[in-house]
């Protein structure tokens, strides 16, 4: 915003035009719109968890939750993905104090933990695989499958991005366009620990009891 | 994990075959025929005109917000008429049709359309009437409106919202190609599960159902948070929430419906998607599935969309009465309220869609209550449009009329709604015409207001008005095509009559049926009246040249800009002063729209990526309907490349010197002199 | 938009400086604490199963709260107000589908006598 003296005044004294203004504040614009887009997906997984409400008990005589859910496993995988966001924490306060090398090598760190946990993602789906418990057996395991490797290809896609950020980051520093993104990915990545909790809760605790 | 399907597949094309060209169906021959004369007469007179150029630069590439809201709207005026064409071929075999000793023609038993060709056409229909063709149009007008009544120079994102327009395109692309290459769903638009599963509509029609859907739909969700930001964050200094023009709000709330909701229409897609393609058993009936999980999340999205259309057209009316009455819009605070309460309410609501599934009484009277409660906000609404016009000096001009017309079509719409809402009287008339006779006098609500709004906002963008004369016959012929064809609808809905018949039992209900047609008779001159509109309207359009305030007695920000407006809105940012600036001004004398000095201005570059985006999203429907891999594979990655490439580009704005701004003011400024009334247009009534 | 609009830094805005490291450690540990806690009682069967879900869906809700200012910094400042109003409207949305769903669909497997649908 400016001050009045910018503004093209009427007789009376009014400001009817505004030539300082300098239009809009571009990052906390653009990670507004990213802030939206967020939680029109946390709409996905409500509506997931939604159909899984339903389904749960549609077992069609196959496995049942208690069958297949490991709780301990899937705890570890809670250390991974949340000491993964910790790392993205550490490495937007890295951006905080400027740091490139603290930006990227803290990213580095939250990549190689998410990767560590879509592999054991996908070590228990391969070994449910290989039982059998595929999601064409019955509707349970159909909205099990689906809603858990949704939360997985959430992850996935946000390794790539991140990949591209440590690009971006030591071509082009910190410029407006690349901090905006920065910041667009770290809600991007916490709202994983989010949904983690979630399917942590619902799939693998209340699976187990 | 792929299902196994019956009938061909290669590797190389997939399902897709010569055989899949329907060239036996004289009536696709004779569409084909016309999309090809169409197209090359098209082609021809761009080529002929030496018009790419020209059309690459200031359309195909373009960000600018007024442009992308032209071409969704051009859009949805052509998928209007293909939905039109559906529903003049529904109309006629219902005629045909009707008794057992109808006649057959073209191979069908009775009538001219065998059953798996008017299933098709049904749902053909509502698909693109509700996403391909009334949606397109209010984005549009939102598109256009939108960043002008909030003093911006454009979206919050403008490339983002060509990447909108081109989804959408491309969905609409998609479904006419379904004409001409394998089949559309005959599962209708809602998708009946479990109909829609593989073994029961093996074929590729509702892949292209599906895939036009999440195309357009993942389109209209960009859309949203772009028109959320942009209220959010890029309203004009002094432009408060409490001086929002009411069109903003609805298109707020609107946006917020359609953020939260079409994730849910995402979803219940891709699980149904998953059934076809993986063997899942979401929707099935065997294994566990449970196909009214399907219709429970499709009407999640489902009456949450219908007040997504429904919202703006709200605002639109909103807009026009104040002008035409004179008058500020009575009760503000209670039309943003209402619009507010409305798109709340609207979660909470749909199960009346299938109150006959078997749900416990607890459960139908809360959604039967919660449905009629919408009547609050509603009603409220109608008596502020009301008093608005109450001892007014109301001036009939074309948008008024349109926006009347809404009204009364809001009233026995709203009344037969709210009859529906009632388990008991649902109970005997759900599936029955009754019904599509209710959404359909809603939907012409909203088509009506449409009309009016692009009669209102026309001359802001292309400088000059619709022709009068023309504009007043499209309407009424247009109402009464609405009541020859509703009225009838309304009484056979009690009569018995059941939705999506492709052979009517009752020989009885005959003279209702040709009634109908010539309601659509009644229609086709609305249509033609239209096109004439149009036409005369471009012929005399120096005659008809406006100036910035086209119709003399308007109230908000968008008419202090230039008609047409100029691509950078305004020439400098405009502090807002009160609800309806623009009334305000004029009434304490503050019509000269020149600034003291310009500054210069910076603007968005044009970019192809959102076409070719927009491409690669029609080769990958195409890939996944034909259940081609390579090029599923290919698109997608080619969809990630370009916006991986997008990101790292770093040029993409440009300023405009303050020297130029100001030139081409003084330029426009010329031009305005010329026009009757001068830059702040004149009152079209002559009072002495 | 382009880069010609900012005139200031980026890394001085306020987006960027809500960061704080003590912040996301104590969201570390304590969401961690929660899920462990309801790990705990879940796998040594504490409490019959209906108080146990009650039990494990409290501590994620507390848990995704402390997410919420703890990492998102979700409150009522300048630079976050907008964010969180986004939320809170949407909020009531998630409970309403999936408490909705959930309910109609309860009795329906018994009311339309489908026992046949692979339960
Ligand atoms: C705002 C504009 C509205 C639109 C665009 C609209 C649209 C529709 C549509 C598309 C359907 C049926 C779709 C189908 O089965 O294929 C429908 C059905 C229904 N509408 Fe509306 N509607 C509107 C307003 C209302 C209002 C105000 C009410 C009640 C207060 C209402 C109550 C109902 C009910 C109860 C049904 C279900 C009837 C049945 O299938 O048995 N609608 N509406
Ligand atoms: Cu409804």
């Amino acid at each position: 915003m400016s001050t009045q003296n910018t503004r093209t005044q009427s007789s009376a004294g009014v400001a009817l035009w505004d030539e300082g203004h300098h239009g809009h504040d571009v990052i906390s614009t653009r990670t507004f719109g990213f802030w939206l887009y967020m939680l029109s997906d946390a709409m996905i997984f409500a509506t997931l968890f939604a159909a899984y409400a339903v389904l749960a008990s549609h077992t069609a005589g196959g496995p049942a939750a208690q069958d297949i859910v490991h709780p301990w496993y899937a705890f570890g995988e809670t250390v991974l993905v949340f000491s993964s966001v910790l790392a993205f924490g550490f490495s937007v306060t890295a951006l905080k104090a400027a740091s490139r090398g603290g930006v990227i090598g803290w990213m580095a760190v939250a990549l190689l933990l998410g990767a560590g946990f879509l592999g054991m993602e996908i070590h228990e789906f391969a070994g449910l695989a290989m039982q059998g418990i595929v999601p064409a057996r019955s509707a349970f395991l159909s909205s099990y499958w689906v809603l858990v490797l949704t939360h997985g290809l959430h992850m996935a896609f946000g390794l790539i991005w991140m990949l591209v950020m440590m690009y971006q980051v030591a071509r082009y520093g910190f410029s407006t366009d690349v901090v905006a993104r920065l910041l667009s990915l770290k809600y991007f990545w916490f709202f994983q620990a989010v949904m983690w909790v979630c399917v942590f809760t619902v799939i693998y605790l209340h699976g187990a009891i | 994990m792929l299902v196994h399907l019956q009938g061909p597949w290669s590797p190389l094309w997939g399902r897709l075959s010569l055989s899949e060209v329907p060239y036996h169906n004289m009536i696709v021959v004779g569409a084909f025929a016309f999309a090809i004369v169409l197209g090359a007469a098209i082609v021809g007179a761009v080529t002929y005109a030496g018009k790419w150029g020209y059309l690459w630069r200031e359309w195909l590439t373009t960000v600018d917000h007024k442009k992308i809201g032209v071409m969704y709207i051009l859009l949805g005026l052509v998928m209007l008429f293909r939905g039109f064409v559906d529903a003049l071929m529904m109309r006629t075999q219902q005629m045909m049709a009707a008794g057992p000793h109808a006649a057959g023609f073209l191979g069908a038993l009775h009538g001219y359309l065998p059953p798996s060709h008017f299933d098709q056409i049904y749902s053909a229909h509502g698909t693109i009437m509700i996403i391909l063709a009334v949606t397109p149009i209010l984005v549009g007008l939102m598109n256009i409106v939108v960043p002008l009544q909030v003093g911006a120079r454009d979206m919050a994102y403008p490339y983002l919202n060509a990447v909108g327009l081109w989804l959408t395109a491309m969905a609409a692309a998609l479904v006419m190609l379904s004409l001409f290459l394998g089949d559309f769903s005959h599962a209708g638009w809602v998708g009946l599960a479990p109909l829609t599963e593989l073994p029961y509509s093996p074929n590729v029609g509702v892949d292209y159902w599906m895939w036009a859907i999440q195309i357009s739909s993942v389109g209209t969700t960009l859309g949203s948070i772009n028109l959320i930001a942009t209220i959010v964050k890029m309203r004009a200094p002094g432009m408060t929430w409490g001086r929002l023009p009411i069109f903003t709000w609805t298109s707020l709330s609107t946006n917020i419906i359609a953020l939260s909701s079409f994730p849910v229409l995402a979803v219940a897609l891709f699980l149904l998607s998953f059934d076809r393609y993986l063997g899942t058993h979401f929707f099935t009936p065997g294994l566990g599935g449970d196909l009214m999980l399907y219709t429970n999340l499709f009407w999640i999205w489902g009456h949450p969309e219908v007040y997504f259309v429904v919202l703006p057209a709200f605002g639109i009316i909103s807009e026009i009465v104040p002008t035409f009455s004179e008058k500020p819009l009575f009760g503000y605070i209670t039309m943003v309220i209402a619009s507010m309460a409305i798109a709340g309410v609207s979660w909470s609501v749909w199960l009346h869609h299938f109150f006959t599934m078997g749900e416990g009484p607890a459960v139908s009277l809360y959604f039967s209550v919660a449905t009629m409660l919408v009547g609050i906000p509603t009603g409220v609404k109608v008596f502020n449009w009301a008093f608005t016009m109450y001892r007014a000096r109301i001036r009939y001009d074309v948008p008024m009329l349109w926006a009347i017309g809404a009204l009364a079509l809001l009233l026995t719409g709203g009344l037969t709604g709210m009859m529906l809402a009632i388990p008991a009287i649902n109970y005997t008339v759900h599936n029955s015409v009754f019904v599509v006779a209710h959404f359909h006098n809603m939907f012409l609500l909203i088509a009506f207001a449409a009309m009016g709004g692009i009669n209102y906002w026309w001359p802001k963008v292309f400088g000059y008005k619709l022709d009068e004369k023309t504009g007043r016959l499209v309407f009424w012929y247009w109402v009464a095509g609405t009541i020859v064809v509703f009225v009838p609808m309304y009484t056979l809905g009690f009569m018995g009559m059941t939705r999506r018949l492709d052979y009517v039992a009752h020989p009885s209900w005959l003279p209702l049926l040709q009634l109908e047609e010539a309601g659509i008779a009644l229609y086709c001159l609305a249509l033609y009246y239209q096109l004439k509109q149009i036409y005369v309207s471009i012929r005399d359009r120096a005659a008809n040249r406006v100036g910035a305030d086209a119709w003399g007695t308007s109230r908000s920000l968008e008419w202090m800009t230039l008609s047409p407006v100029p691509f950078y809105n305004f020439a400098v940012t405009p502090v807002v002063h009160a609800r309806d600036e623009w009334a305000w001004r004029r009434e304490h004398g503050y019509t000269n729209l020149r600034p003291s000095r310009y500054v210069d201005i910076h603007m968005p570059r044009n970019t192809a990526v959102p076409l070719v985006i927009g491409a690669l999203s029609f080769a990958l429907g195409f890939g996944l309907i034909w259940r081609i891999w390579w090029l599923t594979a290919l698109s997608l990655v080619g969809i990630v490349v370009a916006m991986i490439i997008r990101a790292g580009d770093t040029d993409t704005g440009y300023v405009i010197a303050a020297a130029d701004v100001e030139r081409m003011e003084k330029q426009a400024d010329l031009r305005a002199q010329t026009v009757p009334g001068g830059r702040t247009g004149q009152p079209i009534r002559a009072v002495p | 938009m382009s880069d010609s609009h900012d005139h200031e830094n980026p890394v001085q805005h306020p987006e960027v400086q809500l960061a704080s490291r003590a912040g996301y450690v104590a969201g570390f540990i304590l969401t961690l604490g929660l899920m462990f806690t309801s790990l705990e009682l879940v796998t040594h069967h504490v409490w019959a199963p209906f108080k146990l879900m009650v039990a494990t869906s409290a501590a994620a809700l507390v848990a995704v709260i402390l997410q919420s200012y703890l990492l998102f910094r979700l409150d009522l400042s300048k630079a976050q107000r907008w964010n969180t109003f986004a939320l809170i409207i949407m909020i009531p949305l998630f409970v309403l589908i999936i408490a909705l769903t959930w309910w109609m669909f309860q009795s329906l497997g018994a009311r339309t006598m489908i026992h046949g649908m692979g339960m």
